[in-house]
């Protein structure tokens, strides 16, 4: 059997540990490359070494919250500007800072999910479909 | 003869002589007696004279003592009069020195209730400054000198709006003309002024700025606008407990729902069957597991969208949507709940779908909530009709009468009715009907209360027939100008 071209990376940042090894463990098991990090700092490190092709993002967390994160990894390089980011939280998506990070970046792949309504297989889905999406972009 | 006759003769003519002499006397006598008679006319004629001058005299000293009496009397008059004048005189004058004294008194108290007043004014706790109707200062107390950083003395006369800067949360000044004291004197009407959640904001001379909360009335005199005026309140201290407060709500639905995220995660992993088969029990007990985490998960969903709306933080956004073809989507969604109570749906929709401006965010919650109440509280069979349309002006719609034109969705069901006694409080905080709370144990309560309220702040309204056991008909109208947005009155962290 030819196996399939190299899998895609997924990056998860996140710092509830259980969050986080679920995220992990469903994606492994749908065939991803999966990397973690707790916080902002950690996570745009790996963004930047792994060049991951989407992160998925908490956004309150310690040490550097994820939407200082996106900020900062939007303005670093390309590749930050263009990779997709899935902001995951259990903030609302009416919550102003959310609302102005996704309308004020418009041209920038950015998709908001609040965690506590998605269900594993619809965020699995989700993270297909834009994948996919960049796919033909290409 | 000679001497005889001589002698007579002689005699005789002595006799004639003396005769004669008698004669004489007697004539003289007679003279003498006449003279004495007319002496004696001429006295009574005196006398008589003197009696009538006499009694001339008596009149007049008659007169004059009537004279002398009157001048008298009129000089007692005079005299009375003079006295009587000179007491009235002191009287009037001891009353006026009186009134004076009470005047002087009164003036003295109102020049200490004046300068109580402006005391009063001088030392109030807030800032408060008076314009004329130009909108120039008249008055400005000590806390709004101090608060400013100005001097009365140097701000006198001038516009306010000259002297210190307002403007916004963001930091955009305020146009003089939507300045809440030029609001006031353009309309006579007590301006809306921005609150806690996004005041308004004062910038001292040293460009330091603080928040403020204002009242600003308009000074009316007989129906005129005399002037202004304008009393604020350094509010930094409320709005840090605000912004406390909503970091609260924020941090705790991040700490309630991470551990209900977690469990929801990992029972799906489990029931995806990825970690191996269950025993039916196994099975049924993880499932049991999931739905109570779901509720808990609306439950703090509802808790916060409740102390988001309380917050004024509730921010409505809207787009050009279908609400028509929103309302089939979440059918299509509903499908499997209603399908496994075995209800009947039907949907009537008007052929050409209107477009209008809503958040659909807030209209999904809304319709949702609805349907799902049609379907948690109808028995099994029963059906549910869910219709849009356009209602124009003036119909009567649920025994409403419309006044102006909406776009209606109306969820009827044949369930158990909402009683009577139960019909007011239905949009109550927390307030669940008995019957409902009979046969569906789980509600929270909350959403018909937040649909009303969300509802309430987009210009949109709800309202619902019902009867016991035979169904409710619950309406929800929209205007067909769009809902309302609003702009978002606070910040979140995070």
């Amino acid at each position: 059997m030819i196996k399939e071209k190299k899998s895609r990376i997924i990056l998860i940042v996140e710092d509830e540990a259980i969050i986080s090894k679920t995220y992990a463990e469903e994606l492994r098991y749908e065939g991803f490359t999966v990397f973690t990090a707790e916080n902002g700092k950690e996570g745009l490190k790996l963004a930047l070494a792994k060049t991951p092709d989407l992160i998925l993002l908490d956004i309150l967390m310690p040490v550097m919250d994820g939407l200082t994160m996106m900020d900062k990894l939007r303005k670093k390089n390309a590749y930050g500007k263009k990779v997709p980011v899935v902001l995951l939280s259990n903030l609302s998506s009416s919550e102003e800072k959310i609302m102005k990070t996704i309308t004020n970046t418009k041209n920038e792949p950015t998709s908001y999910f609040v965690k506590s309504d998605w269900d594993l297989d619809d965020v699995v889905k989700k993270i297909k479909e834009l994948l996919s999406k960049g796919e033909t972009k290409k | 003869m000679h001497t005889n006759k001589n002698g007579i003769i002689e005699l005789k003519n002595k006799l004639a002589i003396t005769a004669k002499g008698k004669e004489d006397v007697r004539r003289k006598l007679a003279i003498v007696a006449r003279e004495k008679e007319d002496t004696r006319r001429k006295l009574e004629i005196t006398a008589k004279q003197l009696a009538v001058t006499a009694k001339e005299l008596a009149a007049t000293a008659k007169e004059k003592e009537d004279v002398r009496r009157k001048l008298v009397v009129t000089a007692k008059a005079l005299a009375v009069y003079t006295t009587g004048l000179e007491v009235k005189d002191i009287k009037r004058t001891a009353e006026l020195v009186e009134r004076v004294k009470e005047l002087e008194s009164l003036n003295k108290e109102m020049d200490t209730a004046r300068a109580k007043e402006r005391a009063i004014l001088l030392s109030m706790g807030d800032g408060l400054f008076a314009t004329d109707e130009k909108g120039n200062i008249i008055f400005i107390n000590k806390k709004a000198e101090k608060l400013l950083g100005i001097q009365s003395e140097k701000v006198m006369g001038k516009a306010f709006s000259e002297i210190v800067q307002k403007e916004d949360e963001k930091g955009i000044p305020i146009p003089p003309e939507k300045r809440p004291i030029n609001v006031a004197l353009e309309t006579g009407t007590v301006p809306v002024t921005p609150t806690v959640t996004a005041p308004y904001y004062y910038v001292r001379k040293n460009k330091t700025r603080f928040p403020v909360a204002i009242t600003v009335t308009p000074i009316m005199l007989e129906k005129k606008i005399i002037g202004a005026i304008e009393v604020f309140r350094d509010i930094t201290q409320e709005k840090a407990t605000d912004r406390a407060k909503s970091e609260f709500i924020s941090v705790a639905s991040h700490q309630l729902k991470t551990p209900a995220t977690a469990i929801k995660l990992l029972s799906e992993r489990l029931l995806g069957g990825k970690m191996g088969k269950f025993t039916k029990k196994q099975q049924e007990y993880f499932e049991d597991i999931r739905s109570s985490n779901e509720r808990m998960i609306e439950l703090v969903n509802a808790l916060l969208r409740v102390s988001r709306l309380e917050l004024g933080a509730y921010v409505i956004r809207v787009q050009e949507k279908d609400p028509c073809a929103i309302v089939d989507d979440i059918l299509t969604e509903s499908k499997y709940m209603i399908a496994k109570k075995r209800l009947k749906l039907k949907l009537v929709s008007q052929k050409n779908h209107p477009m209008l401006s809503l958040d659909e965010h807030m209209f999904r919650m809304v319709i949702n909530n609805l349907v799902t109440n049609a379907v948690n509280y109808t028995k099994e069979g029963g059906e549910i009709r869910v219709n849009c349309k356009v209602a124009k002006k003036g119909e009567v719609l649920g025994k409403k009468l419309l006044d102006k034109d909406y776009f209606v969705v109306t969820v009827a069901d044949t369930g158990y009715g909402i009683p009577l006694a139960a019909q007011g409080k239905i949009f109550t905080k927390f307030f669940r009907a008995d019957n409902a709370r009979a046969k569906h144990t789980d509600g929270t309560g909350l959403g018909l209360y937040i649909v009303k309220s969300t509802l309430g702040y987009s210009g949109g309204q709800i309202w619902f027939t019902s009867r016991e056991n035979k169904g409710s008909i619950f309406y929800v109208a929209i205007p067909m100008a769009g809902m309302k947005a609003t702009t978002p009155k606070k910040e979140s962290i995070g």
